[in-house]
């Protein structure tokens, strides 16, 4: 996953919070999708909103280390995994 | 640390849900609503309790009243909502009001009798996929269901209705009700669901109409009778005695309504009336007079203190978690919603049994 690449969220999918918890519902796909109901935790949250196609992964990154109490080798790396789980589930696209 | 994301798979993480499920408790989330978008039904099921009682002469609400109910519960936390009636095909508005409560990101189940989904319910379904479509089934065949609706025909539009459904990958499930015109055909009926590939539950309990019409309580099967059928099936046994001991001695405190009704559930009826939930009469509010926030904050915080009588022989009771203890149900049959019903309470006593004996090898 490269520092300079930018994703975008997938439309179809609506943002709900409940209970204290953010959760993505998926709105349209297959019937299989109904079922992939995502709860994120502050962080996930926190990249999920910035996955609008302007911002790099790198800036991203950047922005949770002076969020979060950690450092930049480990944000990249859970930010990393995050959209990867996205990408899988097919909520977020890769922009060229 | 994992600060990447938690993933429910349809809430099946128990965990996750078990921990969601005790903070919207605490906190008293209306996470779980149903909407009865109308009281017409194209169908007359001989057993329903939601027959004719009046109610259909007043106004149903308008399709932007129903959208902005749907806004307003989105906003005090609802998450599952179910579409019911009636027959809620019947309205023509259903698509826009189906489609709003999806794009709002709610998990949207339907109920239905299956005699209604065209092409357009079809092609909608398609682009927006329901989190579940419940259809009942009253008999195995044409002559045994369209006994139960009294519409003749009913049974074939059902079934092309399920494959249609089942065709598009959605999630159907089918259920029915147990009762004096159809219990010859279980498990034949058991054996067609499993044949169409769908999940299949049913229920003995008959209870008179809303309106205090007592009719559909002469179809009641046998209490022994009903708990054979239920028992004879390996798996739904298996489940009952899981459920049990998963939940023993979670209902032991002393309050009359110690369910979800008005505590995490709503119902709103085609009128706007809120109610703690589909059984329960005993509080209300309108929302053409309130806000749902207002109404919910207010209306059901009384009847969720009241007390089961010390004489009530439910309080206590190892059975009251398999018996299908309902107050609502109380009052739609004895008048009372503190004077259990005779019938429920045999089947519970006899589930228990059942369940009791075989356990330990008897």
């Amino acid at each position: 996953m490269k520092p300079e690449a930018r994703y975008r969220r997938k439309e179809g999918i609506a943002g709900r919070e409940i209970a204290g918890e953010s959760f993505l519902i998926p709105v349209c796909g297959t019937p299989v999708d109904m079922n992939n109901i995502f709860v994120m935790n502050p962080m996930a949250d926190f990249i999920w909103q910035r996955l609008d196609g302007g911002k790099t992964l790198a800036t991203i990154v950047a922005e949770i280390v002076e969020e979060f109490d950690v450092d930049s080798d480990r944000a990249g790396e859970d930010a990393g995994e995050f959209v990867t789980r996205l990408l899988q589930n097919n909520l977020v696209e890769a922009l060229p | 640390m994992i600060h990447g994301c938690e993933q429910a798979t349809g809430m099946d993480n128990d965990r996750f849900r078990r921990e969601l499920s005790r903070r919207v408790i605490d906190r008293r989330i209306p996470f779980t609503g149903s909407l009865a978008l109308t009281h017409c039904c194209n169908l007359a099921c001989v057993h329903c309790y939601a027959r004719e009682d009046g109610s259909a002469a007043v106004p149903e609400l308008s399709t932007a009243e129903w959208l902005g109910i749907i806004n307003e519960i989105k906003e005090a936390g609802c998450l599952y909502l179910l579409l019911t009636g009636g027959e809620p095909l019947l309205r023509e508005d259903f698509p826009r009001i189906y489609r709003h409560a999806k794009e709002s990101g709610f998990l949207v189940t339907v109920f239905t009798n299956g005699t209604l989904v065209d092409a357009g319910i079809l092609d909608l379904f398609s682009a927006l996929p329901p989190y579940g479509v419940e259809i009942s089934l009253y008999g195995a065949s044409a002559a045994v269901h369209d006994r139960v609706t009294g519409v003749p025909g009913s049974f074939q539009m059902m079934l092309q209705a399920i494959e249609a459904l089942q065709a598009q990958g959605n999630h159907v499930r089918l259920k029915s009700v147990l009762m004096t015109l159809n219990s010859d055909d279980f498990p034949a009926i058991e054996n067609l669901a499993r044949s169409l590939g769908v999940k299949f539950r049913f229920d003995p309990g008959i209870f008179p109409a809303l309106s205090g019409d007592s009719g559909p309580v002469a179809l009641r099967v046998p209490p022994e009778r009903a708990v054979d059928l239920e028992m004879a099936d390996a798996a739904r046994e298996r489940e009952w005695r899981e459920f049990l001991d998963q939940f023993r001695g979670s209902r032991d405190g002393d309050g009359l309504y110690d369910c979800g009704s008005g505590l995490n559930t709503f119902h709103v009826d085609p009128q706007g009336w809120v109610y703690p939930c589909l059984m329960v009469r005993k509080a209300r509010f309108s929302l053409l007079k309130s806000s749902f926030r207002e109404g919910w904050e207010q209306a059901f915080n009384d009847f969720r203190k009241v007390v089961a009588p010390d004489g009530m022989p439910c309080r206590g009771c190892d059975r009251k978690l398999i018996c299908g203890y309902c107050p609502g149900f109380f009052t739609m049959e004895n008048g009372s919603e503190s004077i259990p019903s005779e019938y429920m309470c045999r089947i519970g006593h006899l589930r228990f049994e059942k369940l009791y004996s075989s356990a330990h090898g008897g």
